[in-house]
């Protein structure tokens, strides 16, 4: 009985689906279009590509898992006849080389940049008079308040995205690592969140830091 | 048996289930790309109201659910099962969302193949005679993914071109015994496969032998080749993982020319994500938002889908541990 | 007021492309984190060696802002310490020197994330 019921619901359902489903299909993106044959264009020619590298195809499966192999047993479970050697070989061919010349001078100018503040800072600290070690640190002060207000306005990872180390290294970057865990953190509490997270990057900055400190204090100590 | 087994891994089911309704949920970014316009909800930013990027998440796993079930005229009792899974830690955001789904809910972790592994699981429930209808679900979302996996999304880092994006997104499919719909025809579940990729920013090259492994076992067990489908698509190998994949097809024999990834195709290349989208919401809306309509507008007649997954944890990849991949296949065909 | 502004920007801009060589050429297991960590660990060395000083004369902030000069700074307040100080200025001499840094990171570090929320 409630089978019979079931069925014929479901026939009306069907009914119905048939003109949801053509709602839903009213937009065709031609973007996408464009998109997909692109990646077919590109699929034909990297057949190609190997194409005129390799002969034929069942050459170069034999030299991967021995002439025993059946077709298609490129991987068996256990035991891989495609070993992580040779497949690091075939991955590192595909892997897209970091831009390199383009991240180093994105680095250097604004690297650069970034230090050209910091001295245009410290010269004006050094005109009224605070120079030498309290000129440094408050300099650093500054660049701290710069690099963490700049991360709290959501500017600093868009200029890091681009400039990689070159916004890393300067100590606005360190300011960037203390507020960027913690400000995204602040959801799981101020001492779990804030607090600690605070130290994700910092902390070990610190760590080895100041016992690079200690050691050099202490050689010094020893051999005066 | 009864005979619903094929080769090593597939399995052809014998009433093939049907998909009656599908939804999906994006973020902004998502409905920036090709793809822009084929999601049924579009969120106005990431957090969509929300607290916690935690909580939009679940709100997306529940909207499309919901939307599901409603564009197929039903309501929740209707359902049986509820398959669904997401990248955080303990399911979270699945299971924060079933709170206010009154369905049995199966959690599933299969990273990035959920989307696949969720359907396949649905189709083999349905066609056991377990259960009539079953949601399959799947999302994630970018800024809960990049503070889980990576870096806070405020640190000024630089991605390698290598990496993928996190997509956030969220696709349910709703699976009956009958209906109007594309059918699920067979469904091949992969093993885990690690071949010693540590990088975690070169997911695509983890997860290419995986995939691989998963289709060559897929048409050897049905015997037959590539062109057998319209379009063989994957999850998320992006550019990178793509390229790799062809060549170890090319390697064991089968060219592959009819074949796409949803990562690939979820943004532009002037989106500045790299090697493309990634996360269980890349495939989740691709197929739902995209490649169903396709196959129902009979612009596509047989589709492969492969889920692919990159199995690590933060942990793991700290410690320096390569990285295990997954991948799931499900064959769709357009309703006759 | 524009004193010794190419040379910071020039000694700033080739260790920016150092850290960014060191990052780019080697396994994916160097870090942002670690390229810090190198860098001050490399400062405090060379200021204790004595070889920054130079570069902090020529260069100014080119060579104090980047985190080397952080490390710098330590090695240059720890031995001071120790010469004022002995014993007790190996483990007071470089948090010392470095406090006013530390403090305003700790401080706007806090500010900054209590204040503003991400992006994302």
């Amino acid at each position: 009985m409630d089978e019979k019921r079931d069925s014929i619901e479901s026939a009306a359902r069907d009914a119905q689906q048939l003109s949801s489903w053509a709602e839903a299909d009213s937009g065709v993106g031609l973007g996408q279009q464009k998109v997909m044959q692109l990646s077919l264009q590109d699929n034909q020619k990297q057949q190609q590509k190997k194409q005129a590298k390799l002969p034929e195809p069942l050459q170069s499966l034999v030299d991967l898992v021995g002439p025993d192999q059946p077709k298609g047993q490129l991987i068996s479970p256990g035991e891989p006849k495609l070993t992580p050697q040779m497949y690091k070989q075939i991955a590192d061919e595909y892997k897209p080389k970091p831009t390199l010349l383009k991240n180093c001078i994105w680095a250097f100018v604004v690297g650069g940049l970034i230090c050209v503040i910091g001295q245009i800072v410290s010269n004006i600290l050094a005109h009224y008079g605070l120079d030498g070690n309290d000129g440094a640190s408050l300099t650093s002060v500054v660049m701290i308040f710069l690099g963490a207000l700049l991360t709290g306005l959501g500017v600093y990872d868009e200029i890091g995205k681009r400039a990689g180390a070159g916004s890393i290294i300067p100590i606005t970057g360190f300011a960037n690592s203390m507020v960027a865990p913690a400000m995204e953190f602040k959801r799981e509490g101020f001492v779990f969140g804030v607090g600690a997270k605070l130290f994700t990057i910092a902390g070990p900055v610190l760590v080895y830091g100041i016992t690079a400190s200690f050691i050099i204090g202490l050689i010094k100590f020893i051999v005066r | 048996m009864q005979g619903k087994r094929i080769g090593k891994q597939t399995v052809a089911f014998a009433s093939p289930p049907t998909i009656i309704a599908a939804a999906t949920v994006v973020g902004p970014m998502e409905n920036k790309g090709p793809l822009s316009g084929k999601f049924d909800r579009v969120m106005p930013d990431s957090l969509d109201g929300e607290q916690t990027w935690e909580k939009t998440e679940s709100k997306m796993i529940k909207d499309a659910v919901k939307q599901a079930i409603a564009a197929a005229k039903l309501t929740e009792a209707d359902i049986d099962f509820l398959l669904a899974g997401d990248l955080l830690n303990q399911l979270s955001a699945s299971n924060y969302a079933a709170r206010d789904i009154p369905i049995p809910l199966i959690g599933l972790f299969g990273a990035c193949s959920t989307m696949a592994l969720s359907m396949a699981v649905g189709s083999m429930l349905i066609d056991g005679g377990f259960a009539n209808r079953v949601v399959a679900a799947a999302s994630s979302h970018h800024n809960t993914a990049e503070r889980q996996y990576r870096y806070p999304t405020e640190l000024g880092t630089q991605r390698p071109m290598s990496a993928q994006w996190t997509v956030t997104g969220a696709g349910a499919t709703l699976l009956a015994q009958t209906g109007y719909g594309v059918k699920v025809t067979h469904a091949t579940l992969g093993k885990v496969i690690d071949l010693g990729e540590s990088d975690a920013a070169n997911m695509g090259a983890a997860m290419a032998p995986a995939i691989a492994d998963t289709l060559i076992c897929h048409l050897r067990d049905l015997g037959i080749g590539p062109d057998a489908y319209d379009l063989i698509i994957t999850g998320d190998l992006g550019k990178v993982g793509m390229a790799i994949t062809k060549d170890l097809m090319y390697r064991a024999g089968y060219a592959l020319v009819n074949y796409s990834d949803c990562g690939v195709l979820i943004y532009d290349p002037s989106q500045d994500t790299h090697a493309g989208g990634s996360g269980c919401g890349c495939s989740a809306v691709v197929m739902n938002g995209h490649i169903l309509k396709e196959l129902m507008a009979g612009r596509l007649n047989k589709v492969l889908f492969i889920g692919s997954g990159a199995l690590l944890s933060p942990t793991s990849s700290q410690q320096g541990e390569s990285i295990p991949s997954v991948g799931h296949a499900v064959a769709l065909q357009r309703p006759s | 007021m524009f004193n010794m502004i190419i040379p910071a920007f020039l000694v700033g801009g080739v260790l920016c492309v150092i850290g960014q060589l060191l990052m780019d050429l080697t396994k994916p297991a160097i870090t942002p984190a670690h390229v810090l960590v190198t860098y001050v660990t490399a400062g405090a060395i060379l200021g204790g060696l004595g070889w920054y000083k130079p570069l902090v004369q020529i260069a100014g902030a080119g060579a104090t802002v980047p985190l080397t000069g952080f490390g710098y700074a330590l090695a240059k307040g720890v031995m001071e310490g120790v010469t004022k100080n002995g014993l007790v200025g190996v483990f007071t001499g470089g948090v010392q020197a470095a406090a006013a840094g530390i403090t305003a990171a700790v401080v706007f570090g806090y500010l900054a994330a209590a204040l503003f929320n991400p992006k994302g």
